[in-house]
């Protein structure tokens, strides 16, 4: 009897993962999003404790770093002027650079992440009400952290670059060759280029797709290993490490769709 | 009301642990143990009852395909119950063993679900990457969550044991 109601529930997970692939795909997203908050505790303990351990092992010569800083503020004083001139040049800067670059919708927290070993998603604080939706590109200053999949009013949900549904397109910096970038939690990226591309180690791949979901040139990875060529290979497959630390972010940057 | 804070306090644990952990590590999976100390104290059906509902939160919580981990938490609680004829649960070594191969069951109720939506999600290297740590680190930290458990939930319901 136990048997059948163990076979009982495996059928009923077949038909829910299937009915959820093709009916509603969207549902799991978006409740993930409404219950945030309860994971948000835990991710936000985190985080301060890492800032916290990171801290403390920052600061264990106190003392020296007392006299460095009263030189530094010596000469911080004397150098107070120039930066105040300095600082009325960045903003003139700036408001240019906010004038160019009208892709920007908004800067958002991280507020958590989800809880699967097998997926890799953030959960942002912001939603639908600030004007976020679904397929919007997520970036940080470090490189691509992934798109939009699923928003509520309050929050997003975000698939990252190494999310094993993800799929960038990207190009060696240095170079010609379109590929494909797939996932790979927890923190590595498989990379499919032409065989003709010229690719090393240490190579910085950025976002290169036609027409794709993300802006041209942004940085996504960087390579670590190229895999050997199998006879008849129609693709070069390397491995590449994303540029950004997913654990550490706290506020990434979310663009226009394209 | 005790057992609503195990699964609370357990789910919290989860996301500070994640986070705590190196973005290269995979976490320990929490969820899977707080199934197999709720199974450990309530009958068969109702065990695989409350780990399919587990597992359709972790599901929800994960933006991922509804039934995936549900699947895969209760095929451990399967396991879990038919094990547990064959070693005793209050003895820590053989604990140990029916933890290791309950989590195996798991991974297999994984693989059932992936052969069912035809390979869609999930290549063979996700596994190899998240199998490993995920089985080191869920092992490592069992003792202390096992203790943690009975401390909230008091001395196990010999019915069960």
């Amino acid at each position: 009897m136990l048997r059948l109601t163990y076979l009982g529930y495996v059928f009923l997970a077949l038909a829910l993962s299937a009915l959820t692939a093709n009916f509603a795909p969207q549902l799991p997203g978006e409740v993930s999003a409404r219950i945030a908050p309860l994971f948000g505790l835990g991710h936000r303990a985190a985080q301060n404790l890492r800032a916290a351990v990171a801290t403390l092992i920052e600061r264990r010569n106190l003392r020296y770093e007392n006299r460095q800083l009263a030189e530094e503020v010596a000469w911080l004083e004397e150098s107070n002027t120039e930066l105040k001139v300095e600082l009325e040049r960045l903003r003139r800067a700036l408001a240019v650079r906010e004038a160019q670059a009208p892709g920007v919708v908004a800067s958002a927290p991280v507020i958590s992440e989800d809880t699967s070993g097998l997926y890799r998603r953030l959960i942002l604080g912001l939603g639908e009400a600030d004007g976020l939706s679904a397929g919007m590109p997520v970036t940080s200053p470090d490189g691509l952290v992934g798109v939009i999949i699923e928003t509520t009013p309050h929050r997003a949900v975000v698939r990252t670059v190494v999310d094993p549904e993800s799929r960038v397109g990207v190009r060696p910096e240095g170079g010609p060759g379109r590929g494909i970038a797939v996932g790979e939690p927890p923190a590595s990226l498989r990379v499919e280029l032409p065989v003709e591309t010229k690719v090393a180690v240490g190579e910085l791949l950025v976002t290169g797709s036609l027409q794709g979901l993300f802006p041209e040139g942004i940085p996504v990875a960087r390579v670590t290993r190229i895999l050997p060529r199998t006879p008849g290979a129609l693709r070069k497959v390397v491995r590449a490490e994303p540029l950004v630390k997913f654990g550490l972010l706290e506020e990434v940057v979310v663009l226009g769709k394209l | 009301m005790r057992t609503f804070l195990l699964i609370i306090s357990s789910l919290i644990m989860q996301s500070l642990v994640s986070g705590l952990l190196p973005d290269r590590l995979t976490p320990p999976d929490l969820w899977f143990l707080l199934v197999l100390v709720l199974a450990s104290r309530h009958n068969p059906y109702a065990g695989l009852a409350i780990a399919f509902g587990i597992g359709l939160m972790q599901d929800l919580s994960s933006a991922g395909y509804l039934g995936f981990h549900a699947l895969g938490l209760v095929s451990a609680a399967y396991a879990f119950y038919g094990l547990r004829g064959w070693l005793h649960w209050e003895e820590p070594a053989a604990r140990m063993v029916i933890i290791f191969l309950s989590f195996l069951v798991k991974w297999g109720g994984y693989l059932i679900l992936v052969y069912w939506l035809r390979y869609t999600t999930l290549p063979a290297s996700t596994w190899a990457q998240v199998f490993a740590p995920e089985l080191a680190l869920t092992l490592l930290l069992a003792p202390a969550y096992l203790w943690m458990a009975e401390a909230l939930l008091g001395p196990e319901d010999e019915t069960y044991a």
